[in-house]
């Protein structure tokens, strides 16, 4: 009586139960080996059979496999606009199987469509590869603890490597520590702020050398706002840097030149005033006495100074031509010191005939060879013209001593120049051969005749410098000292 | 006639400005080579001179400082610059002087500029 009761309370449970294949919106098969033995609504829609229908051919063969087999089958059928996917299962103990069908066009097609993306993204990532390795310059990608995660062929090729030796790999391993820092400090930086970092010039040292780079710096940052790894652009410009180191250069040597073309125009205009000057002075004192003649030692004086003069300003026509002449690339030959000496000191005596000159040389060495040129000459000639013009004495004294000196493994003649004149204070001495004291005051250094002196002495590469004669008293007269490269 | 200092580095102008101002009468009484030695010979001067001829390129103290420093001694010391650098020549009138000779100039002018500042300083002295 009990178990009727339950029957007949379960019955409708039951039913509904059985409703549950017939009410799948999927296909639900019951199959034997050949025909099928129960089909659903959707399976009916679906496949367009009934029941005791034979088993279509498209599931004959999988249904038969998993029937033998007796094992779950699955089979992947693609109808008019849709893919199902079939599971074959089994029953056991049974002849017959279970097929449960399910609708899966979308997610073939999602899936499809995963995979073309996926095989694009693979090309995208292949081209982007492709253009990173052979750009002509360093990508890399660093984590925010100074490791290399990706870098590029430019880099791994400098430094001989493969690309996949590098990742992993911390700057410090690869560059000198200093370096490794200064890139690794750019880093924190970049990480701290969060903001890119550009044009960072920077040297760096490879197997392809020392070379210097223009990096630029990006923060990687994820969708939550935090910095993941560090982007890094670097561009080799060591030509581009050695372009602009010459071009410094060339700006400063036009700038030399420029100031040097100045001083030396200044210089001409100033001494070719006084020399006017003197001639005009003297002109008209002449004009005065021609009509009145007063003291005939003046007349005389003052034509001696229209001579002096002349000579003056000839002399500094030739320093100015031959400032010109002098470069770097000046051919030197074997030149005998002594003779040039010689000749200089029958030029002085024939210009300041009307002075008191006394000249000595005194050397132990008789016989020498500098390397120098003609201009040897005019060295001479304008440290004793120097000597005569600014003397007040009435016995000019200049003494030219001659001995060997040796600086740096170099043999070089050493000339002293030492005479009585005004002498040169000390804060005179520093400029007094570039005509740059106290140019900008106009304060007066020595004229064009010491500049040309030093430009030849360079040019022979030897050097010269000036000293008081008395040590700590720069009025007691002058000593120029000249050093000359001996010939071997 | 008047006393004069000469200041001027280049001793043939010097001697030149001797000759031409003595034959007319005027009295060299001091001579510098250089604008320290003009200053400090001017310090020392018991009678200042009536006009003092300055040039401006000079070793170790130019024109325009040494006349600055003589007219911080004496306000009213009578200068003419007679100078090659053209340029000098602003600063020189900003500062008082009477006149800028720029060289080369000729004897007559030189004559002629201090022959006004004598009569400047007369009509100063008279007033």
């Amino acid at each position: 009586m009990e178990n009727n009761k339950d029957l007949k309370e379960e019955q409708p449970i039951l039913a509904d139960l059985a409703k549950f294949p017939s009410e799948n919106p999927n296909p639900v098969l019951r199959i034997s080996k050949d025909k099928i033995i129960y089909i659903n609504e959707a399976g009916q829609d679906l496949l367009n059979l009934q029941a005791k229908d034979a088993l279509p051919e498209i599931l004959f063969e999988e249904v038969n496999k998993a029937l033998i087999s007796k094992s779950v089958t699955t089979i992947e059928v693609e109808l008019i606009n849709k893919i199902i996917l079939f599971d074959i299962t089994p029953i056991k103990g049974e002849d017959y199987a279970n097929i449960y069908g399910r609708d899966i066009t979308e997610s073939k097609k999602a899936e499809q469509k995963l995979i073309e993306s996926e095989k694009l993204y693979k090309s995208l990532a292949n081209e982007l590869e492709l253009i990173i390795d052979h750009l002509p310059g360093i990508v890399v990608y660093k984590d925010t603890e100074n490791n290399l995660l990706r870098v590029n062929k430019f880099l791994a090729d400098a430094h001989h490597l493969k690309k996949e030796e590098m990742e992993g790999v911390s700057s410090f391993d690869i560059y000198p520590r200093d370096q490794a820092q200064a890139y690794w400090d750019d880093d924190l930086e970049v990480v701290r702020s969060k903001q890119p970092k550009i044009n960072i010039v920077e040297p760096w040292e490879s197997d392809l050398g020392k070379k210097w780079l223009s990096t630029s710096k990006i923060p990687y940052i994820d969708e939550n706002g935090e910095v993941k790894g560090i982007i890094a652009l670097a561009f080799d410009i060591t030509e581009r840097m050695k372009f602009e180191e010459e071009l410094k250069k060339s700006e400063k040597l036009i700038r030399e030149s420029y100031q040097r073309a100045e001083i030396y125009k200044d210089l001409f205009a100033h001494d070719i005033s006084n020399i006017l000057q003197n001639i005009k002075s003297s002109n008209g004192l002449l004009a005065m006495w021609q009509k009145n003649p007063d003291d005939p030692q003046k007349l005389t004086e003052v034509i001696r100074i229209i001579d002096n003069q002349v000579f003056r300003g000839a002399k500094l026509i030739t320093n100015i031509q031959k400032l010109s002449q002098i470069n770097d690339e000046t051919e030197l030959i074997s030149v005998d010191p002594f003779s040039k000496i010689d000749e200089a000191i029958k030029f002085i005596n024939k210009s300041y005939s009307d002075k008191q000159i006394e000249i000595k040389i005194i050397s132990q060495i008789k016989e020498a060879k500098i390397k120098a040129n003609d201009l040897l000459l005019d060295i001479y000639e304008n440290l004793m013209i120097n000597s005569v013009k600014y003397n007040r004495n009435p016995t000019i004294e200049i003494q030219i001593k001659v001995s060997k000196f040796k600086e740096d493994n170099l043999n070089y003649l050493k000339f002293e120049f030492i005479d009585n004149g005004i002498g040169i204070s000390d804060s005179m001495k520093e400029g007094i051969f570039n005509g740059t004291t106290k140019r900008e005051d106009k304060s007066k250094g020595m004229g064009l005749g010491l500049i040309l002196v030093r430009k030849i002495i360079l040019s022979y590469k030897g050097k010269i410098w000036v000293e008081n004669k008395i040590k700590d008293d720069y009025s007691q007269g002058t000593n120029f000292i000249i050093l000359l490269l001996e010939v071997e | 006639m008047a006393s004069i200092f000469l200041v001027e580095d280049e001793f043939s102008l010097v001697r030149l400005y001797e000759l031409v101002l003595t034959t007319f009468g005027h009295k060299i009484i001091a001579v510098a080579n250089n604008g320290e030695e003009a200053v400090q010979k001017y310090k020392k001067l018991l009678h200042k001179p009536d006009i003092i001829i300055m040039d401006h390129r000079m070793p170790i103290k130019n024109g325009i400082d040494a006349t600055e420093e003589i007219l911080e001694i004496n306000r009213d010391a009578k200068i003419i610059f007679a100078s090659a650098d053209k340029e000098a020549r602003e600063k020189a009138e900003m500062m008082g002087v009477l006149s800028f000779k720029t060289k080369p100039f000729s004897n007559e002018k030189l004559l002629r500029n201090i022959e006004k500042a004598l009569k400047r300083t007369i009509y100063s002295s008279a007033t």
